[in-house]
């Protein structure tokens, strides 16, 4: 449908952040924003319902990169192209190399701003090229 | 300077805020975690959370800032819970009503001010979440939408609401 509002799906295990960051991209009309405390639990819903992008805080990296290998093999509701930007408390360059055939749109290192996270979403679901923004 | 005026419903603003049972209340990590969370944000020296008592503001959560009061006639706080948005000075020395400010012409020397209003209920704004820094200062519309969602949860809190809870 054009010009609907796109949905992304936000996994962080900080509430404070997750809540703000979806509050604003409602209020803004970036997205819709579904507020995930853990990878487990994105597994288990991105293998019942579809979402146009994923914001994914890495974790020790070994759940996210499976899941991530899941979304793009088609194994997920989802398409298995769906624009996904990462967020990590650190990372090193071998788990770096593990996600790079899995393309990832961006990586960003904590901490970051709000304000950041929302340059991110708006470019993950695309945003920023509808009119008004 | 001029004198943080009096509402009309400042009686039962007052009652309102009495009744959350807040006041002089000791400092509580969920109000301390928004209010650090903002300072991080917006990069600014203080953050409070203010509650504009009859005669004065008592802040339930700070950081930036030793003094647990002051006195509502000089404070910003007692003009941002005149209007339901937020407020913005820019450069409180380059505005008439806080110019010669005792805030602004001696500690914390505050130059630029955002209070978000607090109202548990509709029309009834008790304080502010509020960032305060000795160097003038803009916001966009991005920085006003998460203040004002930072304040919606410190509401939400004052309310009972546990919004942060996972």
């Amino acid at each position: 449908m054009p010009g609907r509002r796109k949905t992304l799906m936000l996994v962080d295990p900080h509430s404070l952040f997750r809540r703000t960051v979806a509050m604003v991209a409602r209020e803004l009309d970036l997205a819709d924003i579904r507020e995930v405390s853990t990878i487990e639990s994105a597994q288990r819903q991105l293998e019942h319902e579809a979402f146009d992008a994923l914001l994914l805080d890495i974790g020790d990296g070994l759940a996210s990169l499976s899941l991530m290998q899941n979304l793009r093999s088609g194994a997920l509701r989802s398409a298995a192209d769906m624009p996904v930007a990462l967020t990590a408390e650190a990372v090193d360059a071998a788990t770096l190399a593990l996600f790079k055939p899995l393309q990832v749109q961006r990586v960003m290192l904590k901490p970051f701003k709000v304000k950041t996270a929302l340059e991110v979403v708006s470019a993950l679901t695309g945003a920023a090229d509808r009119p008004g923004h | 300077m001029l004198a943080a005026p009096i509402p009309a419903n400042d009686a039962e603003r007052l009652q309102a805020l009495r009744e959350l049972l807040i006041l002089d209340t000791p400092p509580e990590q969920r109000f301390d975690r928004i209010v650090a969370f903002a300072r991080q944000e917006f990069e600014v020296e203080t953050v409070l959370v203010s509650l504009v008592d009859a005669d004065r503001q008592w802040f339930k959560a700070k950081l930036g800032l030793d003094a647990c009061e002051t006195a509502r006639d000089i404070s910003f706080c007692g003009h941002a819970i005149l209007q339901p948005e937020i407020l913005v000075i820019e450069d409180a020395r380059a505005d008439a009503r806080f110019a010669d400010n005792p805030l602004v012409t001696g500690p914390p020397f505050i130059r630029f001010y955002a209070g978000a209003p607090l109202a548990p209920r509709p029309g009834l704004r008790v304080g502010t979440l509020c960032l305060l820094d000795p160097r003038p200062r803009r916001l966009d519309a991005t920085d006003l939408a998460i203040l004002g969602s930072l304040r919606d949860l410190v509401q939400a809190e004052l309310l009972g609401q546990r919004p942060l809870e996972s």
